[in-house]
């Protein structure tokens, strides 16, 4: 009976601590429903990324693979008129790479058979690897299976050879020897050719990444990385690792200063506060003046890091703007999750889950391309997210102020209605 | 003639009750004056409304009907009316990683000293709660009575008009409480009106010119130690043993002297006299039914 006893007076109190319970009951719930979405892709389709396409080429071929990469549920594309559009779409952050077909692509192509290789090319936004690295396995892919196409397409094929024969008609004389196997090879093309365009009627050869294929390298992705510094060389990895770290030092500062309020609630010094000759305005304010400085600090501090490591700062105003903006909005965070950190236990337990859940919606331990799209919408809300796009923004994006009020604005918006809650859920006792 | 310092009329204060619809109601239109330099004991059993009214006297507790007013300053809900208050509360109000000092600076600038005079009044304040040869220690380092007293400093160290000090004893050792007794008188003697909380009844005994005796949040009776004590303490009992082994004579009187006289005359002679008089404690009893300590 006192056995049972105790583990009902345990439970009762776990119950009683809200924010105990949310990390006990809710947390792992979310948590798990989180991954779930992911794996399965949230039950629509999945999340795709989001790329630019831009055609140079402008060929029935070009036009066939943009047809094929806009179809691909796993990238989500729009089409740009010039490179610059499509640049600018990257530097932004609003697409993850910028995907040209360049000029020659269909002659390129139409040559493979005698030494050419299909060149396509993608300028990605540095700061998001994972999706880039995707990206290069899925331009393969596209442009294997426009070989796959070509060899079970007669008439396209029955071209692609005729212009190889004629290319090597041309071949000076001591090329003899090559010219003979390349002219038995194409003549063994010709004869695969026929035969799969027998059977084409009722068998798939989409899969051209098979084994047969897997020592034959046609294809040519060139990637590129959109940041250079100052001097036209690739920008620094210090660059791209340091806003999501400056993220991560905002967060520690938003836990730090929520955590000190429960303490300083449990010591009572927050009554001794509150009775002082201060109005509770300026008591906050003063609180909030200590999580902002922090906030700076640490951003400041990482960046002094960050150019000790190679960085360069494109823009100081711009830099300093996201600065000044991260570091008021993470107090607004602060202030908003202070009245829910009843006890320093709960705030260890929001310390731990926060920066979690922050970093989750925003694309901080899971690139966003991998989760469902309502993930995205979610991820706007999460100041992780724009913090960094803001303080990439400054450092190697190349924002300008306009293009900087998005971020910006967001930050300061969130922070201030974060603020308001907490400031009016506040209890001083 | 009482010149009124601090003045409580009709407070009342009620808080949600968990899993019920009726609010507990903590304190009930209580109605009292203190005067100026006057050491005002509230006296109470815990769970009485000292609290609560200390809470609504230093302007963090807003109370649901009623005023607390200071005379020629106004309320406490008006920060300058607060920066004359000194307040001590019942929890050690301190930060266990600063040093005594640094404890004393921080609140003393909220007080608005800086400078010289800020210098000068956390010395004085150190000095005169007997922190200042550990001024330089974190308070974490420091024993619960001397936590206590560096509360209390903190509470003084912009020298205000009035001192609202809950419960300052609670838990302290009888150095530190004697220290902080001594340091209430001294506050009196410089004019400084103390209100005082407490439910140890000898020490407002001791210290208090009046006392209010509060329980369920009204106010039960006021009045000097004196006062109280004609009113409601009932009969001074006097327990006389006589030689011989004769069962204990217990005399219950208003005068005791004549009672001890009249005792006296009576034989076999007497062996053993107890006088006990009433004292707040009885008071308490007479008023509530209850002892202090329940």
């Amino acid at each position: 009976m006192g056995v049972l006893a105790i583990a009902m007076n345990d439970i009762r109190l776990l119950l009683r601590d809200k924010a105990a319970a949310f990390f006990t009951f809710l947390f792992p719930l979310l948590f798990a429903m989180f991954f779930t979405f992911v794996f399965r892709g949230g039950g629509g389709g999945g999340g795709a990324m989001k790329v630019a396409v831009l055609d140079e080429d402008g060929t029935r071929g070009s036009a066939r693979l943009v047809s094929e990469i806009e179809a691909d549920s796993a990238l989500k594309a729009r089409r740009v008129a010039d490179s610059l559009e499509g640049r600018n779409l990257v530097r932004r952050g609003e697409v993850t790479a910028l995907i040209i077909v360049p000029r020659g692509f269909s002659e390129a192509a139409d040559s493979m058979f005698t030494g050419g290789q299909i060149p396509l090319e993608a300028v990605v936004d540095p700061s998001r690897g994972a999706e880039a690295a995707m990206l290069t396995g899925k331009l393969t892919e596209l442009a294997f299976r426009q070989m796959s196409s070509a060899f079970t397409d007669r008439s396209r094929m029955q071209e692609m050879l005729e212009g190889s024969r004629r290319r090597l008609a041309t071949v000076a004389p001591e090329g003899e020897p090559g010219r003979e196997a390349f002219t038995k090879f194409l003549d063994g093309a010709d004869a695969l050719s026929q035969e799969l365009s027998r059977r084409s009627g009722d068998e798939s050869t989409n899969d051209a990444t098979s084994s047969d294929t897997a020592a034959f390298n046609p294809v040519n992705v060139k990637v590129s990385t959109l940041a250079i510094d100052k001097t036209g060389k690739p920008r620094s990895s210090a660059d791209f690792a340091f806003p999501q770290g400056i993220a991560w030092g905002l967060m520690g500062s938003v836990v730090g200063f929520a955590s000190s309020i429960a303490s300083e609630r449990r010591r009572g010094t927050l009554v001794r506060l509150a009775i002082s000759p201060l109005t509770r305005g300026q008591i906050l304010a003063g609180k909030a003046l200590g999580c902002f400085v922090t906030c700076v600090l640490v951003q400041v501090l990482l960046l002094a890091v960050a150019m000790a490591m190679g960085s360069q700062v494109g823009s100081w105003p711009m830099l300093a703007l996201a600065v000044f903006c991260a570091a008021a909005g993470f107090v607004g965070m602060a202030m908003g999750l202070a009245p829910f950190a009843d006890s320093e236990e709960g705030a260890a337990g929001i310390a731990r889950a926060v920066p979690m859940v922050l970093a989750m919606i925003g694309g901080g331990t899971i690139p966003l391309a991998f989760m469902p799209p309502f993930f995205e919408t979610l991820s706007s809300a999460s100041p992780f997210k724009w913090a960094i796009v803001a303080v990439e923004g400054g450092l190697w994006r190349g924002f300008t102020l306009r293009e900087m009020l998005v971020p910006c604005g967001i930050l300061l918006g969130v922070g201030a209605v974060c603020f308001a809650i907490g400031v009016r859920r506040l209890r001083w006792e | 003639m009482l010149v009124r310092m601090l003045e409580l009329r009709s407070i009342r204060k009620s808080f949600a009750r968990r899993g019920s619809v009726d609010r507990l109601v903590a304190v009930d239109g209580l109605s009292l004056a203190v005067g100026r330099g006057e050491v005002f004991g509230l006296l109470g059993p815990n769970g009485a409304g000292k609290s609560t009214t200390i809470g609504m006297a230093m302007g963090l507790v807003t109370p649901e009907a009623g005023e607390v007013l200071y005379a020629g300053l106004g309320s406490p809900s008006e920060a300058a009316v607060r920066g004359r208050l000194g307040v001590a509360p019942q929890s050690l109000a301190i930060y266990d990683d600063l040093t005594g000092m640094e404890n004393l600076v921080h609140f003393a600038r909220l007080y608005g000293l800086r400078g010289g005079s800020l210098t000068s009044a956390v010395s004085a304040a150190l000095e005169a709660v007997g922190l200042a040869d550990r001024a330089g220690d974190l308070a974490r380092t420091y024993s619960g009575g001397m936590k206590r007293r560096l509360n209390l400093a903190a509470a003084i160290v912009h020298n205000p008009d009035v001192v609202l000090l809950d419960e300052p004893t609670a838990g302290v050792d009888p150095q530190s409480r004697d220290a902080i007794l001594g340091m209430v008188r001294r506050l009196s003697s410089e004019g400084v009106t103390v209100v005082y909380t407490t439910h140890y009844m000898e020490e407002a005994q001791r210290l208090c010119d009046r006392i209010g005796i509060i329980d369920h949040g009204r106010l039960l009776a006021l009045g000097t130690v004196d006062e109280l004590v004609a009113l409601h303490g009932g009969e001074t009992l006097v327990r006389i043993t006589r030689a011989g082994g004769a069962a204990e004579q217990v005399i219950r009187t208003t005068d005791p002297v004549a009672a001890l006289r009249s005792a006296m005359e009576r034989s076999p002679p007497i062996d053993g006299v107890r006088i006990e008089r009433p004292d707040l404690e009885s008071v308490f009893l007479s008023l509530t039914g209850r002892t202090l300590r329940d």
